[in-house]
């Protein structure tokens, strides 16, 4: 299997993962195609440098999370893009109206965290453990408990206030 | 909904999603094949058309700088193509890139301070600027009329109502925009705080 094949199985097996990560850091589908482009290609450059010996999820979501904050700054430059279909609808037909409910509600309660909360609960929701999030995020294991458990009180909050 | 329900919530969602066949082999090939254009770190075109709009007007000054007779518009006119060249400056720097991490091996919270950093970069310099075009606006008007030929007092309403005017909306519009850019700093310089305590 050569580098090619062998990247294309994993991000078609990661898809998912890009996927997430492009719908949480964007507000609408032409910036979500965009990033979810430019994660596909930051994966692909740093595919060479990928270290087999570190886990491929923490490689894949601390590319896909570092793209997507360098790509706050640019969003609105307009640049050749390859058509790809995100269309929220096509996934929508599999979903029934409570879900797709709790899902917009779901995404309207991350999108009021700031940055750094938005990347440890997307982690935590990934089912990914302390040790893994500190990883990536890059801060102490026992800041991460801290931090949980500071979102979930954020979160309370804003069901008192709403 | 609690972070509990959120989780079931997600994993339901995750579990649809990789059902969904998003990407091709044909995307991927195109994406490895550099056909696509990363957008990252690249300045927009109505950027461009802001700068190339000041290097226009500083090259009209520049050109018509002899019809200027007076030594006070001279100095006035100096100082506006000053500005001119000054302003573009500025704004480019602003919006420079990010370019000193690697989105490869750089930890998620070493990004976002760095985005903040920059993030706080950009809006000091907004600042800066608001302050150097309320500036400008008070310097090319007499130079304009000056390159034209005409007498300031002479022109119809100029004290009384063009320059009061611009002046009332000049200031309204940087007040709004000084109190947004300083909610945006004092809210990045949280974040940063937040940040710097792990």
């Amino acid at each position: 299997m050569d580098k090619k094949d062998r990247f294309t199985e994993v991000v078609k097996t990661n898809q998912g993962l890009i996927f997430k990560v492009a719908t949480l850091y964007t507000n609408n589908l032409q910036d979500k195609e965009d990033l979810y482009q430019e994660i596909v290609f930051q994966l692909w450059k740093s595919f060479d440098s990928f270290n087999e010996q570190s886990k491929l999820s923490t490689w894949m979501y601390r590319v896909a999370m570092n793209t997507a904050i360098y790509n706050l700054k640019s969003g609105k430059k307009q640049v050749n893009t390859i058509p790809i279909d995100l269309e929220t609808e096509r996934f929508a037909e599999v979903l029934d109206k409570t879900e797709e409910e709790k899902i917009k509600v779901l995404y309207e309660k991350i999108q009021m965290l700031n940055l750094l909360e938005k990347g440890i609960i997307l982690l935590y929701l990934e089912g990914k453990n302390h040790q893994e999030i500190a990883s990536i995020i890059g801060i102490t294991i026992s800041n991460v408990g801290t931090k949980i458990s500071r979102i979930k009180d954020k979160l309370k909050s804003q069901i008192k206030t709403t | 909904m609690e972070l509990e329900d959120m989780q079931n919530t997600w994993q339901e969602m995750s579990k649809k999603i990789d059902k969904q066949e998003i990407l091709t082999n044909q995307f991927i090939e195109k994406m490895t094949h550099k056909k696509y254009k990363s957008k990252l770190n690249k300045i927009g075109n109505s950027e461009y058309v802001g700068i190339l709009t000041c290097y226009a007007g500083a090259a009209y000054l520049i050109i018509n700088f002899r019809k200027i007779d007076e030594f006070i518009f001279q100095l006035l006119c100096i100082i506006t193509i000053l500005l001119l060249f000054v302003l573009p400056i500025i704004s480019l720097k602003s919006l420079k890139g990010l370019k000193t991490l690697s989105i490869h091996t750089a930890q998620y919270s070493e990004t976002i301070r760095k985005y903040m950093q920059h993030k706080m970069k950009f809006y000091k310099l907004q600042r800066i600027n608001l302050i150097l075009a309320f500036l400008l606006l008070i310097t090319i008007l007499p130079v304009l009329a000056s390159i034209y030929g005409k007498e300031i007092n002479s022109i119809t309403n100029f004290w009384t109502i063009i320059v009061p005017a611009c002046l009332v909306f000049f200031a309204g519009f940087s007040f709004i925009t000084w109190r947004y850019y300083s909610k945006i700093l004092k809210n990045v310089e949280n974040e940063l705080a937040e940040l710097n305590n792990n």
